[in-house]
């Protein structure tokens, strides 16, 4: 039974919740303003550090961008492992910057100078960093210290509560944030002695609940959901299943992310800010529930979806861009909810309002659909494209054939949208034809946003390529290389790992991958120019002309009257087949004969085709209906 | 309108074309455009040694709607088109050569005075 802590009781916790590096500086954590209103609500005072502003200020932003931007080697959690496992750090003598050369060019300096630089952020810029974050906050006024950790900011925020543990031990250090899901959570509270105590999984109610727990001096095993270490071991209360519901969840308060960078220099002082604000309007994933991509780890153990009204998303909008005074926001959902398409969308167009929205999509969305997101101001979407092979992208679960992102890829361009997208291989199950097909098919899609990285999947916790070993088998499995160079021996690297090396049974070998990968620095670079490729066409009744200069300065046209410029528009809007395009237009020639069409129409780069339907590639010159 | 002239060539194209329609046509309507052929090669006034002839001139009333059917073509026809399709050349988008000149003062202009009525 919880004893509910006493208003003065809770007013004497001062709790102060931190973001460390490696998180984004140009946007507030929306962890951080979440967790802030949360504690806010129920009494305790409370206050949020952007503390990863004054180290990215510190070795410059420049720098900064690529450690945090970087999903590769850790190098982020190694320059501060020195400072977090003090005497037990692996890596003293900065054998990791030549073992893993070649997945640090990304720092983009000469081998010394990269190596001159990492050594002097590592040995100089982060200890005298955080002396002086010790130093100059009133850390003697504070109870609670939370840490949210995401991808590289353990070792940061194992630094900085050490220190605090060493200078105020009374303080009760708590972390939480995905790096703390699961299994992992538990590993790191058994050999991390600075963890006072671990919030495994959603945190929505754990932290308040903790709080009072601590405010009111009770037992923490009535809190669910905790990790902590206890008579040498660690002890673990049952977690509870994610029920929580969005809408009764505060707005976040990012107040102290905008004051600090802006003294910091970081974001000028203007009337109107331009920064993305992080919103969340829903959590899990509603695809994923049903079919999990299985090279997917995001959600980790919370898939279910549950997304706020459209109501509350509504005034959510209105509210923080009142009080951010900005009118950008970035969805952290995983996908959006579809129901926001009729219930939502609609109503910021005809409110005509003025925002900028990104999303993470399906990519099965529909032109109209497209639109209707444009007008409602969604200009920038991640759509989960992966692949532009049917077969690859059945293998990963995708739900979605290739013809239909390239014709998300269409009208996401036609509506001025920007799409993030990556071009992904190593699937297993994937074939040689696979890639030499979609090697063919890009030099067609040049006019297209490009993807905007190529690579080889990584292997995720949480994946189903990582928990289903039976139906996808691997030669090897482990923590990815550079988890060696920043954690102690006694940590098992095994738990606490994210990304893992691997190599699959019936892998393909590298070499498979050199024509797409070419293809696609073909077509980034096409983009990197002031006049990008074209494909667009003017029609009338039983008439079209397609201007085509998808190779710069090769322009030409061409022109197709009645029935082959009815076949053509006939598959502009979404993939059709050529039995559906004959009923649609009435036509007295044989199926085959418009398949025959179609491929004439493919040979020349005019058409993609995906199977047995087809999808006229270019683009309405006259913009945008 | 003036008279229509054509050429023997001309009159074996359209029958092979007829003869191609698909759906085949009916035995009545067969007859029946044989007989408008009938009547017209009456009314036709021939021409120097070609072959060719003229017909006095008509005006077509009422023309269906929906034309497209009659434009539909094989795929003969359209693999002919395809090949033919492309004329290379670029066509960078045209900056339009426009100059703003300003709107005058007492934009838009006064109406212009009315007519002088009949009779004044």
């Amino acid at each position: 039974m919880l004893t509910e802590a006493t208003p003065g009781q809770r007013s004497a916790l001062p709790v102060v919740l931190v973001s460390m590096p490696f998180m984004a500086p140009h946007h507030p954590s929306i962890q951080l303003g979440l967790l802030k209103s949360l504690a806010a609500r129920c009494g305790f005072p409370s206050r949020t550090l952007h503390a990863n502003l004054d180290f990215a200020v510190r070795i410059g932003m420049e720098s900064y961008e690529l450690l945090w931007q970087h999903r590769g080697a850790m190098v982020g959690d190694w320059l501060f492992s020195l400072e977090a496992f003090p005497g037990t750090a692996p890596d003293p003598q900065a054998r990791m910057i030549e073992d893993l050369a070649c997945g640090l060019s990304y720092l983009g300096a000469s081998p010394d100078e990269m190596r001159e630089k990492l050594l002097r952020i590592r040995t100089i810029d982060v200890p005298t960093y955080l002396d002086e974050l010790v130093s100059t906050f009133p850390w003697e006024e504070v109870a609670v210290v939370g840490f949210s950790s995401t991808f590289q900011q353990n070792a940061a925020s194992f630094a900085l509560a050490r220190r605090l543990k060493q200078r105020h031990p009374r303080i009760v250090t708590v972390f939480g944030g995905a790096n703390f899901d699961d299994e992992m959570g538990p590993e790191l509270v058994r050999t991390v002695d600075c963890i006072d105590v671990a919030v495994i999984g959603e945190g929505d109610e754990t932290f308040p609940r903790l709080l009072n727990a601590l405010a009111a001096g009770t037992d923490l095993d009535a809190v669910p959901g905790l990790a902590r270490r206890l008579d040498g071991h660690v002890k673990l209360t049952p977690l509870t299943s994610a029920t929580v519901q969005l809408d009764d969840l505060p707005a976040p308060d990012y107040e102290e992310y905008f004051q600090h960078a802006e003294d910091l220099g970081i974001l000028p002082r203007v009337g109107h800010r331009n920064v993305w604000l992080p919103i969340e309007t829903a959590r899990g994933c509603w695809w994923g529930a049903k079919h999990h991509c299985t090279f997917c780890g995001l959600n980790g153990t919370t898939m279910s979806f549950r997304p706020k009204s459209p109501g509350r998303v509504l005034d959510e909008l209105t509210s923080q861009a009142r009080r951010y005074r900005s009118f950008r926001f970035e969805a952290v959902d995983n996908i959006m909810d579809m129901a926001y398409l009729t219930k939502l969308l609609p109503v910021l167009v005809e409110n005509e309002t003025g925002y900028e929205i990104f999303y993470e999509v399906k990519a099965s969305l529909k032109r109209e659909q497209l639109r209707l997101m444009a007008q409602a101001g969604v200009t920038s979407i991640q759509p989960g494209i992966e692949s532009l092979s049917s077969n690859v992208l059945r293998l990963m679960r995708k739900g979605v054939r290739a013809i239909q992102n390239v014709n998300l890829l269409r009208w996401a361009h036609y509506y001025d949208m920007d799409v993030g997208w990556n071009l992904l291989w190593g699937f297993p199950g994937e074939t040689e034809q696979d890639y030499t097909e979609q090697a063919t098919a890009i030099p067609h899609l040049l006019h297209l946003q490009p993807p905007s990285s190529t690579n080889r999947i990584w292997l995720e916790r949480f994946s189903p390529l990582f928990n289903e070993r039976d139906t996808f088998p691997l030669r090897h499995r482990t923590p990815e290389r550079s988890y060696r160079y920043v954690y102690p021996d006694d940590v098992d690297l095994e738990r606490i790992a994210y990304f893992f090396d691997y190599d699959l049974e019936d892998g393909l070998p590298d070499s498979t991958y050199a024509g797409i990968r070419g293809a696609a620095a073909d077509w980034s670079n096409a983009w990197r120019v002031d006049r990008p490729p074209v494909l667009k066409y003017w029609s009338a009744p039983h008439f079209i002309q397609i201007y085509d200069e998808r190779q710069h300065g090769q322009g030409g046209t061409y022109t197709f009257e009645d029935t082959l410029a009815d076949l053509y528009l006939a598959c502009s809007n979404r993939p059709t087949t050529a039995a559906a395009v004959r009923r649609e237009l009435d036509l007295c020639l044989p199926v085959e004969a418009v398949q025959e069409v179609f491929e004439e129409f493919q040979k020349r780069g005019l058409m993609f085709l995906d199977g047995q339907f087809a999808l006229a590639l270019a683009l309405p010159a006259v913009k945008a209906r | 309108m003036a008279n229509l002239e054509f050429s023997r060539q001309e009159i074996v194209n359209l029958t092979r074309r007829v003869s191609n329609v698909d759906p085949p046509l009916s035995e009545r309507e067969t007859t029946l455009l044989l007989a408008i052929f009938a009547a017209a090669a009456d009314r036709a006034t021939p021409v120097g040694l070609g072959g060719g002839a003229t017909l006095p001139g008509f005006e077509i009333r009422n023309p269906p709607a929906a034309a497209r059917t009659e434009r539909e073509m094989t795929l003969s026809d359209l693999q002919q088109q395809l090949l033919n399709a492309y004329i290379p050349g670029s066509n960078p988008d045209p900056v339009i050569p426009y100059k703003v000149v300003g709107v005058p003062v007492g934009w838009p202009p006064p109406p212009p005075p009315p007519p002088p009525e009949n009779g004044d």
